[in-house]
């Protein structure tokens, strides 16, 4: 307990004074009984303990962890803590335990402690260095503000503070002036807004433009002033304001074109760098101003045809014209007075070509200067797209002309008008073909379907027009010259016109609608051309070639051609028609089909009014099928009440609409009048004027030729072959009807039944009906003559007379002589005397020549003499004789023997069997 | 194109040659003057539809040949005419001697009803004036025609002559003093009375006239 205390006091002690005494340690040493050896052992040996401990990491980390935390506080005197630790009573082997226990860790610890130290001790060099290095700087930097103090107190010393603020004076002044320079600039910046504005007023493009820039540029330096940056803004709108201004330029542009005010805007914008921009600009101008324009240029026709329809008066009507402002261009299109259409037309038109004209100058001008200049602009950019502006330029024309075009009822216009039209029209694609090399499709179409509808609305009107000339008509035979034909009709003149002016009409083609000053609209000088050019209305005859002598020669050799009023009109149509051909070409075939339409129609009425009471066989089957052909795709055969109606629902719309209705003779034209032979004379006027028409239609065939595509050329020889050809075979049945009538055949029959022909020897006169025949046909002769006069009758239709009323004979005669039942020999021979004598004495009344066969009646006569076999034979091969006839025949011959007659009467009834 | 007539009125334009038939016509068709004309071979027609009376009218007008050889063929035109136009030329004593040979023909051949109005036609030309209104008028009053001079250049009184002559013979149809359904009466019954009602027509023309020879 006290040797505790005292180490313990002799800790502390040493630890004060630092001296431990020897006394004190010896006398512990006594009282412990342990001799310093006996230490130095002890240390040995755990010094030993030690040196093995420390020697592998492992056991070290143990002993490390042996360690008392109190050691290891800070604060701790690990002496007094071991001491604190001890039990009160001391134990030697307790304590020796303890000191090899800490022996063993101090040595760790220390061991530990010299490796770290070890391992840091480069660092430590390092750092040192480093500190030698900045106590370097130190010094230097303390060299150098001493320096700097004995140098500003030398400055302080040597110059004046006056001179000093001189300096800074002058700097200041040299500040302000600077400020003043740039106030006087901003001040001319803002008068410059006021002088731009000048400028545009004058129309100075460029230089206001040149004055905008600079100022832009100006502002641009001086931004950083507040007032600048107001300033630049207002520059900013007056640039606006100047592109405005050269929009508008160009605007007018479009409309006037001016080299010197454009050249001004070209350049404004070449220095605006926006030249590619600008004709893009250009090009919606000139599409915006083509519209406002043609719109306003309707508005005024509308208006104008308003008033037209009013007179002003109307006030609805009045309030109506103020509404055609908010209407579109294709509804104002509809609102034209068919009067005022081919003006508004042309005045159109005459707009339009202004404006191409203006595109066209404006093109030049830009070719014009692309030469000279190397632009920014590539000049082939400009050029492609000015030409690109061409063409759609063009579109809009088209479309606007074709608006007006459609929507406009043709047949409303007269020929003239319709022709003015077809002028402008042909004038403006043209034009188109100069402009921008366009075909013009679109107007081309258009074109083609008004003529069409023009056309076929003309048609119309003309079918019904020879309709009520063919009711009308007296077949009164028109005075007209020997050597007449189709060539000196007025209608017909253009054609020798046209082939003088071909050569001529080359020249206008070419004309250019663009020449630098062509001030004159091309359209306003087609209504100056003089109208003989034209196809102008005068529907005479050239006197000079028409004009036959007042005296009307009729002399014997000369046949004067035979035509009514109304194949006068016929031919006429044909001119106009042909002329429709020429002048429009693309519809030439349908205006050809209309032109075969009137003389088909006019064969036909005139077959509807002669022809058609004669005899079946008297009809050419050719005629037959041209006729049954006529009638399908010609005539309506709606009754008169329903013509009307259907005039009205399918007017050039449907095929219906295109047929006629048969004509209905309104006048008695004594057909049945035995006095004038039947109407011979209207018959005669009447077949050969369509024998007249169809020579002529074969005069003008080259002509037609010329117009129609050579495709259709086979159409046309159909035609021709079908058509015309069967006008020859039309005389027949005309006239077969004057000799059926004239022939009384009824009473001459029972002038031949009344002969006795059961004579008993062979006469030697004729009986005295053959010599009555005779006398009619004799006056049948001369009642022609008489009947026809003063006219030369033609030979054609004196044969077909005399053919027919022969045959009408044969037959009668045929039908007279079987009518006997009961004859001799000698009776038959008289038969034959009487054929024989006829026909001799016939051959004395007429120039016909050969005289129609008289077999029928000859072969009819002679079978009675026929033996049985032979009679078979013959009855077998006979078609032409009705049963009534040849039973008739057998009945004679069977006189004699009853059973000659049944045989050939079962043979004949068999036959009749076997032929059903 | 829409006939909506109640009655079509046949009618004669004659008188001699170059008197301006033809133009009168034309004039009354197409409202202007014809410039180039030359002489009317045969016969032409020219057709109508005016209002008279609230009615509509279709006047058929056939115009024929003045000069001598075609008398052949217009005179087979006068039957069944309704109404006639003898037309003279103020500017010429001939054609107005002729006037009554033309009555005489007209009165011969058509018939007996046969309405005739009187026409002094170039009116403009008063300066070559041949024939003084007054002796005509006397004329026309003595054979019961009715009278009127007229201009086809200016068109003075061109309408007026067509109206008036449609007018007495609708006033004479009213009467019953001309039957419409007499054959060669002139008159014939429209197709189309019912119809009129249908279409409301505004102008006296409905129909852009058709006129053989006026146009072309």
């Amino acid at each position: 307990m006290d040797l505790r205390q005292k180490v313990l006091d002799l800790l502390t002690l040493s630890k004060e004074g630092g001296d431990i005494p020897t006394s004190v340690s010896v006398s512990v040493e006594e009282q412990l009984g342990l001799s310093t050896a006996d230490i130095k052992n002890l240390d040995r040996d755990s010094s030993h303990v030690h040196q093995n401990a420390c020697s592998d990491p492992d056991s070290q980390q143990e002993v490390f962890d042996t360690i008392e935390a109190g050691f290891v506080d800070e604060n701790c005197n690990g002496g007094r803590y071991q001491l604190n630790k001890f039990p009160l009573v001391i134990d030697l082997n307790y304590i020796r335990h303890q000191r090899q226990i800490l022996g063993i860790q101090l040595s760790c610890v220390t061991n530990k402690l010299f490796s770290m130290i070890h391992q840091k001790q480069t660092h430590c060099a390092d750092e040192l260095c480093k500190v030698l290095e900045l106590q370097e700087n130190l010094d230097m930097a303390l060299d150098t503000c001493s320096n700097g103090r004995i140098n500003i107190n030398q400055a302080r010393n040597n110059l004046t503070t006056a001179s000093l603020g001189l300096l800074a004076h002058y700097r200041r002044q040299h500040h302000l002036i600077k400020i003043t320079k740039s106030l006087k600039t901003i001040q001319t910046l803002g008068k410059m807004n006021v002088r731009v504005q000048e400028l545009l007023g004058e129309q100075s493009y460029a230089a206001a433009i040149q004055l905008i820039v600079e100022g832009q540029h100006v502002a641009n330096t001086y931004k950083h002033f507040n007032c600048v940056a107001q300033l630049s803004s207002r520059l900013q709108d007056t640039m606006e304001l100047a592109e405005e201004q050269l929009d508008v330029g160009l605007s007018k542009s479009c409309k006037e074109f001016d080299s010197n005010q454009y050249g001004k805007l070209q350049s404004a914008f070449a220095l605006l760098g926006k030249q590619s921009a600008a004709l893009d600009q250009l090009n919606l101008h000139f599409a915006s101003g083509l519209h406002q324009q043609t719109l306003s240029l309707l508005q005024k026709y509308a208006e104008l045809s308003c008033s037209n329809l009013t007179s002003g008066i109307d006030a609805d009507h009045l309030k109506l014209s103020t509404e055609y402002h908010k209407l579109q261009f294709h509804e104002l299109c509809k609102c034209i007075n068919s009067k005022l259409y081919v003006a508004c037309l042309c005045e159109l038109s005459t707009c339009l070509w202004k404006i191409t004209v203006n595109y066209n100058q404006i093109h030049r001008w830009h070719t014009d200067h692309s030469k000279g200049k190397c632009d920014p602009v590539p000049a082939a950019l400009l050029e492609q797209k000015l030409q690109h502006g061409r063409t759609r330029l063009w579109q809009d024309v088209q479309i606007k002309i074709r608006t007006l075009l459609s929507s406009f009822d043709v047949w409303h216009l007269s020929t003239d008008e319709l022709l003015d039209m077809l002028d402008i029209v042909e004038t403006l694609v043209e034009m188109g073909k100069q402009f921008c090399q366009s075909n013009s499709e679109v107007l081309r179409e258009s074109v083609r379907q008004q003529s069409i509808n023009y056309f076929r609305g003309f048609h119309r009107g003309k079918l019904d027009e020879l309709r009520v000339f063919l009711e009308n008509e007296s077949w009164e035979q028109c005075p007209v010259r020997s050597n007449f034909n189709v060539f000196h009709l007025m209608e017909f003149r253009f054609l020798n016109q046209s082939k003088l002016s071909s050569s001529n009409s080359e020249a206008p083609s070419n004309e250019n609608f663009y020449l630098v000053d062509s001030v004159t609209s091309p359209f306003s000088s087609r209504a100056i051309s003089p109208p003989e050019e034209r196809f102008i209305g005068s529907s005479g005859i050239s006197d000079s070639s028409y004009e036959c002598n007042d005296d009307r020669k009729i002399e014997g050799g000369s046949v004067l051609p035979l035509l009514a009023n109304t194949s006068l009109s016929v031919l006429r149509l044909f001119g106009r028609y042909i002329h429709f051909m020429h002048l429009l070409k693309t519809i030439a075939f349908d205006v050809l089909i209309c032109l075969n339409q009137l003389f088909d129609y006019y064969l036909y009425a005139v077959h509807k009014i002669f022809g058609t009471s004669s005899p079946l066989d008297a009809t050419s089957p050719k005629l037959r099928a041209v006729l049954m052909k006529i009638e399908e795709t010609l005539i309506s055969t709606t009754t008169s009440e329903t013509v009307g109606s259907a005039e009205d629902t399918a007017a050039f719309s449907s095929s219906a609409g295109d047929k006629v209705s048969c004509p209905k003779v309104c006048l008695p034209l004594q057909l049945d009048h035995p006095n004038q032979l039947y109407g011979l004379k209207l018959r005669l006027i009447a077949a050969e004027s369509v024998i007249f028409l169809a020579r002529q239609l074969e005069l003008l065939r080259p002509n037609l030729l010329d117009l129609i595509p050579p495709s259709k050329e086979s159409l046309l020889n159909q035609f021709f072959s079908q058509t015309t050809s069967v006008a020859h075979d039309l005389r027949v049945p005309i006239f077969s009807v004057v000799a059926h009538r004239y022939l009384d055949s009824e009473h001459i029959i029972n002038m031949m039944s009344r002969v006795q022909w059961e004579v008993k020897e062979v006469m030697s006169q004729h009986s005295s009906y053959v010599d009555y025949i005779l006398q009619v046909l004799n006056d049948y002769d001369s009642s022609v003559l008489r009947v026809c006069y003063p006219h030369t009758l033609p030979a054609e239709i004196y044969n077909i007379l005399w053919d027919q009323i022969l045959r009408v004979c044969y037959h009668m005669l045929l039908d007279g002589f079987s009518a006997v039942r009961k004859c001799t020999n000698e009776g038959r021979a008289l038969m034959q005397l009487d054929l024989r004598h006829f026909q001799v004495k016939v051959e004395c009344l007429t120039r016909l020549r050969p005289l129609p066969d008289p077999s029928i009646v000859e072969t009819y006569i002679k079978a009675y003499y026929l033996p049985e076999n032979a009679l078979e034979k013959w009855i077998q091969e006979q078609t032409e004789y009705s049963p009534r006839q040849m039973m008739n025949l057998l009945q004679c011959v069977s006189q004699g023997s009853k059973k000659i007659r049944l045989n050939l009467t079962s043979f004949m009834e068999d036959l009749d069997l076997n032929r059903r | 194109m829409a006939e909506n007539f109640e009655f079509l009125f046949k009618f004669l334009v004659i008188g001699s040659a170059g008197t301006g038939k033809s133009c009168l016509l034309h004039h009354f068709i197409e409202k202007k003057f014809k410039q180039d004309s030359s002489h009317t071979i045969g016969v032409e027609f020219g057709s109508k539809i005016v209002t008279i009376g609230g009615k509509q009218v279709k006047l058929q007008i056939w115009d024929t040949a003045g000069q001598e050889r075609f008398k052949s063929v217009t005179k087979s035109y006068y039957r069944g005419a309704a109404g006639a136009l003898l037309v003279y030329d103020i500017s010429s004593r001939e054609s107005y001697n002729a006037v009554s040979n033309w009555l005489t023909d007209a009165q011969n051949l058509a018939n007996p009803n046969l309405v005739v109005l009187l026409v002094g036609n170039k009116r403009d030309l008063e300066e070559d004036r041949q024939v003084s209104f007054l002796e005509a008028s006397q004329f026309a009053q003595e054979n019961d025609l009715m009278f009127l001079e007229a201009s086809a250049l200016t068109g003075e009184n061109v309408e007026e002559a067509f109206l008036q002559c449609a007018k007495t013979i609708l006033s004479k149809v009213e009467t019953g003093e001309l039957d419409p359904n007499k054959l060669g009466s002139g008159i014939q019954h429209g197709e189309t009375a019912i119809r009129r009602f249908q279409r409301q027509s505004t102008s006296t023309s409905v129909n852009p006239p058709s006129c053989s020879g006026c146009k072309i």
